[in-house]
């Protein structure tokens, strides 16, 4: 039914295609193959290097194809804490009530009034030697917040509704409430805030990367940009070198919002210009 | 003498708000009300916005405890029953709200409101004691299981929703049923059938009901007792039919004055004031809540609330007239 | 004979949907005399908000009014342009929407609203005098005038309803219209706000079409009564006709339906469901549940025809509903 949707559709194909290919040339490509120097530099593309090669004498579409997973590794473990993070503590928060609430209210505030952006840059600079999952691990760690709030207002506008009331009738006891009856409510809309937060997560990672503070020894579509720009790739119009992995980036950028789309307009048929 | 079925004891109920400055609502004061165990009745709880009947459905079932006073079911107190008590309660005591949309997770099948309480309370083993279960309470609300089980809530209309949860209650077999609001959002049509299977729960299975509602008509047709509401406070209780026919509280004889009778030639001839400070806030006052919009105050009125007197072989009016 | 202020002649909308047209109007035709209280009455999608909203022109898109005239004083209110129906609403026809109380601006003094209504109309008028309009209007609706400058959230549902009444009679129109205009109300606040409805439409000598649910209601106010079922007018009758002599089936079954507190009885209901408005069983839209349906009725649609002075029906069962149009 999701399928169905074309917005959805066809989010999904592209970034289904840039997965695959991507698996498949990584496991193809010899590690000989990866290092420097297993490249002339500086070529343009070409038959025996598709996407040219960079000053350092590595081929481009090597890296692209580990590059796209890596940043995609980074989405996926950052939207998964945060969205999971973010559930537990905007359910608890939201069903229970009382301190508890007010405690984990507070906390919600303070995250979200913090400029996420700077803390990043802030911790990714002090932590040395960052990989890609203490990166994601980072990156989550500003991204709770916002479900959390939302969670915890949709727990709470539904705790009043009368279909609570009838499973309290019905002898549900509180947890078995939270679980059968307000989380299967939730569930679309956490699918849609995964998305989000996915593709908030490598904007993020993309943007620290650019500024030097990303996983140095891993490749990343954010670092083969910071490459690309160390090593001047621009000025000497190494063009296939930079432009690649920005055309990665709004492809994956590109594909998870039409998903996102299509998750919306499947949940609320009446964006779709239905009545 | 066995213990009456349900009995509320001089409840109050009160809300406070508000942080800093405590504000306190009277929601109920001083509410008495005994339901025999036989026969089965149907006694209304009748009232405007505000006087506190939703509260005492709330209270009854559970939702809300009473600031002063007790509940009795079956002679024993709801307050402090254990977890096993409550779910012996929520076996016997059930409802049927006002919203037939609302009262469905609208994530679920229809089915599903018979499952859980089937699962709950142990009512059928395996699926064919389920499914013959569900289209016997359905057949009692004029339903077929093929017309509704299956779908979704938003695929039945609101006349079918509201039986397929008067099928819920059936299945159940409690002794109590608070029915809150049950047709106000029906269609005249169907307000007479889902009318018609509440009194034949009544009748055919001993079914009692509280029938929380604004509508004296309806009230009038279906009801044994009434109790009528104001601003918290009972103003008067008996039978239906005669406190209906014959109001003796001013408030209640304001109520019924007001009805609009389905008869052209039953029209209203007099015409009725109300002045802006009566509609807007309440004041608070120890006398009789109605005093500001009787016609009939006198000094009294305002000193302390009026008791309850009986003016009648069934009737009961809180007023200082008599 | 009265002139007619209104005459509806075969209004027909829709509502296109990817699932093909939903008939929500279907052919609804009506007279509403000089000075008269006019009952539209039918059960929740039968297409009396639509023919009131239709009237004003308000149909959004996917709805478009497909056919039809509505004639107000002899004008053509849908062959009207852009300008003369903004002239048109307000002072010569006006409509009370449902929930019209909830749709009162809560961050304007409600002085401030009615003074908006008055201007979109008129041009701009000097502060007093304004005020001296609206004080005047507040009167009408039994409201002091403090109530000029309170905020709607101050005030409570019966006193929102008559700043609507007063609102929509500001410019004196010519016909009002008001749909449920008491339908969350309390039973006193009810009887006081209706009271206030014909006291104002007595004194400006206005029409009313009078939309709701509630038999009750109709039975106490209109002279004329139209029944809707299903987009279409099953009778058109004198309330006391409506009440004592129903002719249509449809609305010998609503009659009996009503409770009522004069006698205890058993209420009759109306087995079965409205129809589909996307497909509409052939014929008589109301013969899948009616007692008395006749192979005729399966296959043809019956028109609204004038069998006794003043009492139109569209049934089979009376002779001279075929052919003939109001």
């Amino acid at each position: 039914m999701l399928f169905r949707n074309r917005k959805f559709l066809i989010g999904f194909i592209i970034i289904a295609i840039l997965v695959t290919v991507a698996i498949v040339s990584n496991t193809l490509t010899e590690p000989a193959l990866r290092r420097t120097g297993s490249f002339l530099p500086k070529l343009p593309p070409a038959s025996g290097w598709p996407l040219g090669t960079d000053s350092l004498g590595r081929s481009v579409a090597i890296q692209m194809s580990e590059a796209i997973l890596k940043s995609l590794l980074v989405g996926l473990v950052a939207a998964t804490l945060g969205t999971f993070l973010g559930a537990v503590i905007g359910f608890t928060a939201g069903y229970f009530g009382g301190v508890v609430d007010a405690f984990l209210r507070m906390l919600i505030d303070v995250f979200l009034a913090v400029p996420s952006l700077l803390f990043l840059i802030l911790i990714a600079s002090l932590v040395k030697g960052v990989g890609v999952l203490a990166m994601a691990v980072i990156i989550g760690m500003f991204a709770w917040a916002s479900p959390a709030r939302q969670v915890r207002a949709q727990v709470l506008s539904l705790k009043e509704r009368p279909f609570v009331e009838l499973a309290r009738l019905s002898g549900m006891s509180g947890l078995e409430i939270v679980f059968r009856e307000l989380m299967p409510n939730m569930l679309q809309w956490l699918g849609a805030n995964f998305v989000n937060a996915f593709i908030a997560a490598i904007l993020a990672e993309a943007g620290l990367s650019l500024l030097g503070l990303g996983p140095q020894r891993d490749m990343t579509l954010g670092m083969m940009i910071y490459w690309a720009l160390s090593y001047g790739a621009i000025l000497q119009n190494l063009w296939w070198w930079w432009l690649t992995p920005v055309f990665g980036l709004i492809c994956l950028f590109l594909s998870l919002y039409l998903l996102h789309l299509g998750l919306d307009e499947v949940s609320n048929p009446r964006l779709a210009g239905r009545v | 003498m066995t213990a009456p079925l349900l009995e509320v004891r001089g409840v109050t109920k009160v809300y406070a708000s508000g942080v800093v400055r405590k504000r306190t609502t009277v929601a109920l004061e001083d509410f008495s009300l005994a339901q025999p165990s036989e026969p089965a009745a149907i006694t209304t709880i009748a009232g405007e916005s505000g006087s506190g009947k939703t509260t005492l459905a709330r209270l009854v079932l559970g939702f809300l405890s009473p600031s002063v006073g007790q509940l009795l079911y079956k002679g024993q107190d709801l307050a402090g029953m254990s977890k096993r008590e409550w779910l012996d309660y929520r076996r016997e005591v059930q409802a049927i709200f006002q919203d037939p949309y609302a009262v469905y997770n609208p994530f679920y099948k229809v089915d599903h409101v018979f499952r859980v309480v089937i699962a709950k309370f142990h009512l059928a083993r395996g699926r064919d004691q389920t499914e013959k279960l569900m289209a016997e309470s359905l057949e009692v609300v004029g339903l077929r299981p093929d017309e509704v089980l299956g779908k979704y809530p938003h695929q039945l209309s609101g006349g079918q929703r509201q039986r397929v949860m008067l099928a819920r209650a059936f299945l159940l077999k409690p002794r109590l049923m608070i029915a809150d609001e049950p047709v106000s959002m029906l269609d005249a049509s169907l307000r007479a059938m889902v009318l018609d299977i509440i009194t034949k729960l009544k009748t055919d299975l001993g079914i009692s009901f509280l029938y929380i509602t604004h509508d004296l008509s309806t009230a009038y047709q279906i009801s044994d007792n009434i109790h009528i509401l104001y601003r918290g406070s009972v103003a008067e209780w008996g039978k239906a039919t005669t406190v209906i026919e014959l109001p003796k509280h001013p408030y209640t004889q304001l109520l019924v004055e007001s009805i609009p009778i389905p008869n052209p030639r039953r029209r209203w001839t007099e015409r009725v004031e109300l002045r802006p400070e009566q509609e807007l806030a309440a004041a608070e006052t120890p006398g009789c809540k109605f005093a500001d919009r009787c016609p009939h105050v006198m000094a009294v009125c305002h000193q302390a609330r009026p008791p309850l007197i009986q003016v009648g072989a069934d009737q009961h009016a809180a007023c200082y007239l008599y | 004979m009265n002139e007619h202020v209104l005459e509806v002649r075969d209004l027909r909308v829709s509502y296109h949907t990817p699932q093909g047209p939903i008939k929500a109007v279907d052919g609804v035709s009506f007279d509403v005399g000089a000075g008269e209280r006019f009952g539209l009455v039918g059960e929740s999608g039968c297409g009396k908000s639509t023919t009131a909203m239709a009237l004003l022109r308000l149909i959004q898109p996917p709805g478009r009014i497909e056919a039809g005239e509505a004639r107000l004083d002899g004008v053509d209110l849908f062959a009207l342009g852009e300008e003369e129906l903004r002239a048109t609403r307000w002072s010569r026809l006006s409509l009370i929407p449902q929930g019209a109380m909830n749709s009162l601006n809560p961050v304007m003094r409600i002085r401030e609203q009615m003074a908006d209504a008055i201007n979109a109309h008129e041009a701009r008028q000097q502060p007093r005098e304004l005020l001296q309009r609206i004080e005047t209007s507040l009167n009408l609706v039994g409201l002091p005038h403090r109530v000029a400058s309170m905020y709607p959230h101050e005030l409570s549902g019966g006193m929102k309803q008559r700043v609507c009444i007063a609102m929509a009679i500001s410019l004196g129109p010519r016909l009002l219209i008001a749909d449920e205009l008491t339908s969350a109300l309390d039973v006193v606040v009810q009887r006081v706000v209706t009271q206030t409805l014909i006291e104002v439409q007595e004194r400006l000598g206005a029409s009313l079409i009078l939309i709701g649910h509630d038999m009750g209601l109709q039975a106490q106010l209109v002279d004329r009564l139209a029944v809707m079922y299903a987009g279409r007018i099953a009778e058109i009758a004198g309330i006391t006709t409506a009440f004592e002599g129903p002719l249509h089936p449809y609305t010998r079954l609503l009659i009996s339906s009503v409770p009522t507190i004069e006698e205890r009885k058993t209420l009759q209901a109306i087995p079965g469901l409205p129809p589909s408005l996307l497909n509409p069983p052939p014929g008589c839209l109301f013969h899948p549940r009616c007692p008395f349906a006749m192979e005729r009725c399966r296959v043809e649609a019956p028109e609204l025809a004038e069998v006794e002075a003043g009492h139109w029906v569209a049934c089979h069962l009376y002779p001279g509903t075929t052919g003939a149009r109001p």
